[in-house]
């Protein structure tokens, strides 16, 4: 294997450095996501719905530092 | 997990119970076209893939195979099942109904999904599909063996969770607000920043508001100041009511939102009819060019005519989305200025309906722009938000315009407080939208973090996927390099491997050198034989990968189209690569049978012979011998002549290899030219030799002449020459004759086998390199006594 990460991480990593910038909150949110339901299987549109505004949700819940007026 | 039995009943080919033993061995299983040996290949592929076989799906087979997976003559009251035993003793056994549906039980979870059949098993058929399928089959070929699927599933559930936060946000909608608020603080403030429209705004709060405490936020203060306004202008006179409700009207910017919709009307159309043209003119002939498309080369492109290549040719679709991208615009353009537009007509409507304007509309009822009342009060405005024609525009224009400017004029008399008051309501209007906006602004900015987050994610993904299949593709290939480099030594083509091509995600293809030059189409150029070798080798290749599970694998009638040259190394690849595996070869080649059984015989392999099919009520069964005698026995009572040739036909062989094995010095040629000789060649240079090469160990542990066997050879060879020199017979006289002479063909044959070990001779060498035996050495040949 080309690096020891497991691809999660190593995913994550290669985003960040794609200038992806979200609040702690909504990475470790992905990270769970990545971790369950989004590796084992095709979502279907309900879960994908929900799964979209859960995300909407933390993104709301914890600004970032990024998108507060500078 | 090897396998120790596969068992059939009513399955396929099999009626009643029918089992390859293979008592956890490899095996290389003999059996004529039509035999049967491949149902227990599809009991596996049955087990493997969740109750289908794939060389099955026709549409004759029945939605479950329901036709095709039992067999037809299965008696009334008989069941159909099959069995796979381990050598660890657990099993699974199923049974299929008559619906096709069916029912396992055993160890089921430790096989279904965990084996992947094309790792497990290779038909001929399918080593041709995976070299002539496309880029993305191989792709999906292969992807199990990369690891790689939860990944996969990963990217494309995150792509789509991208597109769902995008709607669900209202990204496109709260935009579309954004541009509309931007107009009309532009409309109000100019270019006043923030501050400056707070610092008005806290003039007009104290102006209007004295009374009440200030709120701290810009949106509380628009809410007092629009109250505040609302109870001054409810306390004006009635007079100056008409006359503000008149001025609202007149100063509807209806005239700029009309042309606003005509613009964006016109730019769509601009951009749509080139693009419909354009997209009608690549897509018409796509549709007949995409069967014929290959995975790589080079297109004619349907847009202009050209030869490009594939690649390229992708480049022009992705072209085409940028253009959709562009037209998207425009077209949410088109629909924000359809709802201003909509918004200013049902806020004339509301003004002028007003009560304080009835004396107005008595006044204008009379005159000309009655039609242009009427026009107002029939319109539907609301319906302008979806669907806006040229038609409804020009009628706006005519009659609506009007009405604004007898509003507009007959208002200029208003008096300055009055107009001062709405100028403020207008002002405080406009603040309450700007400060509404910045929330707004916040919420796209977030859904637009989120969307790049996911779809940097996607990205990253595809990345990993990427780098992880290039070194499991990198490793396979250096496999298939080395295999076939064993199958094909000495010849042309040379770094032979898989890839990923760089301009397409999902897609693996296979690459090599003929002659020193790069080949790209390989399904293209490849001769038949060197397409199935490559097949051969990419599969063990993938199969080697299983090496730490000590999975069985499966190999039927691959070596089909392979000439006996390369036939012949398999063998030594098979040893290489898979000595410690469990290997079941299918054939129904008998020669190559003949010569693995001589070649391998001495190792830890079994060989099994199926008897020619009869009918599916026999079913499948087996010969007691591991030669192949009984082809020519089921042709006995038909056709004696053809049984007796047929048992020449195999000695032919049998005796060719025999001969090699014992070094027996005989101008012999290549097996493809073997056909010169004759087993009566063979059988008398053998014989000879054997008078003083061929020894048995006696009682007394003392070795002689191996008289037994010379008796059985001369007698065949006897036998051989007087069937070939027979006069007519009639079928009376042939079948005795030809009985005797198959019996004696394999007895002569048998007699290189020891009765003791079973073994045959010509596997150890012992006593030097002057002798080969037999492993408990009970039966030896000594080299070049001849
Ligand atoms: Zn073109
Ligand atoms: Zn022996």
């Amino acid at each position: 294997m080309p690096n020891d990460l497991d691809w999660i991480t190593a995913a994550i990593k290669k985003a960040q450095e794609r200038g992806a910038t979200a609040p702690d909150a909504v990475w470790t949110q992905v990270e769970a996501l990545l971790r369950g339901r989004l590796s084992e299987g095709q979502l279907s549109v309900l879960e994908r719905e929900r799964t979209a505004r859960l995300l909407i949700e933390r993104m709301a819940q914890a600004p970032s530092k990024a998108e507060e007026p500078q | 997990m090897r396998i120790k039995a596969i068992g059939l009943s009513w399955f396929r080919g099999a009626a009643d119970p029918v089992s390859l033993e293979l008592a956890c061995k490899s095996m290389v299983v003999y059996g004529a076209n039509a035999s049967g040996k491949s149902s227990f290949v599809d009991a596996i592929e049955y087990v493997l893939n969740g109750g289908r076989i794939s060389h099955l799906a026709h549409e004759y087979s029945g939605k479950r195979q329901e036709n095709a997976v039992p067999n037809r003559l299965k008696p009334h009251g008989a069941s159909t099942k099959l069995s796979i035993k381990f050598c660890d003793n657990s099993e699974i056994n199923t049974e299929i109904n008559e619906d096709g549906s069916s029912k396992s039980s055993g160890v089921v979870s430790s096989v279904v999904g965990v084996w992947d059949y094309r790792r497990t098993v290779l038909r001929q058929g399918e080593v041709v599909d995976f070299i002539q399928g496309t880029k993305g089959d191989k792709y999906s070929a292969l992807l199990p063996l990369l690891g790689l699927h939860p990944m996969e599933v990963a990217a494309e559930n995150l792509r789509q969770l991208a597109k769902n936060i995008e709607s669900l946000s209202g990204l496109q909608q709260l935009k579309a607000i954004l541009s509309q608020a931007a107009a009309k603080r532009k409309g109000a403030f100019g270019i006043m920043s923030d501050k400056e429209i707070l610092e008005k705004l806290e003039g007009l709060h104290s102006k209007y508001c004295a009374d009440k405490v200030a709120k701290k936020d810009a949106l509380s203060r628009c809410v007092d100041l629009a109250e505040a306004l609302e109870t001054r202008i409810a306390q004006l006179s009635a007079d100056h009511r008409r006359y503000l409700v008149l001025r609202t009207a007149g100063d509807l910017e209806l005239k700029g939102n009309v042309d606003a919709v005509r613009t964006s009307s016109v730019n769509l159309a601009g951009a749509a009819d080139p693009l419909i043209a354009q997209k009608l003119s690549v897509l018409e002939p796509t549709e007949a060019l995409i069967d014929e498309l290959p995975a790589e080369g080079e297109v004619k492109c349907p847009a202009c005519g050209q030869l490009v290549r594939v690649d390229r040719f992708r480049e022009h679709v992705k072209l085409e989305f940028e253009r959709l991208r562009e037209i998207r615009e425009t077209f949410n353009q088109r629909k924000v200025a359809m709802g201003t537009l909509c918004d200013t007509v049902r806020s004339l409507k509301l003004n002028l309906d007003k009560s304080e304007l009835k004396s107005w509309r008595d006044e204008i009822a009379n005159g000309k722009l009655k039609e242009c009342l009427a026009h107002l009060q029939g319109l539907n405005a609301d319906a302008l938000r979806t669907a806006c024609t040229e038609k409804d525009l020009q009628g706006i224009q005519d009659k609506l315009l009007p009405l604004i400017d007898a509003a507009g004029s007959a208002s200029v008399e208003a008096p300055p407080d009055a107009k001062r008051l709405q100028e403020d309501q207008r002002v405080v209007e406009a603040a309450k939208s700007t400060f509404e906006a910045t929330e707004q602004a916040v919420e796209v900015k977030r859904a637009e973090a989120l969307i790049a987050l996911i779809s940097a994610l996607e990205q990253a993904t595809r990345d990993e996927i990427r780098l992880r299949s290039k070194a499991v593709i990198s490793e396979i290939s250096d496999d298939i390099r080395k295999m076939w480099a064993i199958l094909h030594p000495l010849e042309a083509i040379e770094d032979v491997g898989l890839y990923l091509p760089a301009d397409a995600d999902k897609a693996i293809d296979i690459r090599l050198k003929f002659y020193g030059e790069e080949l790209d189409s390989p399904r293209l150029t490849l001769s038949e034989g060197y397409r199935n070798g490559l097949g051969l080798c990419i599969f063990l290749a993938m199969a080697k990968r299983e090496a730490e599970n000590d999975r069985p694998v499966f190999l039927d009638d691959v070596v089909v189209s392979l000439d006996r040259d390369h036939r012949g190394m398999i063998v030594e690849l098979l040893e290489k690569y898979f000595g410690g595996r469990q290997i079941v070869i299918l054939t129904h080649d008998r020669d190559w049978y003949t010569e693995l059984r001589q070649q391998l015989g001495g190792g830890d392999w079994a060989f099994r012979a199926l008897l020619p099919y009869e009918n599916p009520k026999i079913g499948i069964r087996w010969s007691h011998k591991v030669t192949t005698f009984d082809d020519a026995r089921a042709q006995l009572k038909h056709r004696p002549d053809a049984a007796a040739n047929d048992a020449r036909k195999i000695m032919d062989v049998e005796l060719a290899l025999i001969a090699e094995r014992l070094q027996i010095r005989l101008p012999y040629l290549r097996f493809d030219r073997n056909d010169r000789r004759n087993a009566h060649d063979f059988l008398e240079r053998i014989v000879s030799d054997g008078r003083r090469c061929f020894e048995k160990r006696t009682e007394e542990g003392q070795y002689a002449i191996h008289e037994d066997a010379i008796e059985a050879l001369t007698n065949a060879g006897r036998l051989l020459v007087s069937w070939a020199n027979r006069g007519s017979h009639t079928v009376d006289v042939a079948l005795p004759e030809a009985m005797k002479l198959i019996d004696a063909c394999e007895k002569a044959i048998e007699s290189f086998k020891c009765a003791t070990c079973g073994r045959g001779i010509g596997f150890a060498d012992a006593g030097g390199p002057e002798w080969t035996q037999c492993q408990c050495g009970e039966i030896r040949w000594r080299y070049g006594k001849g």
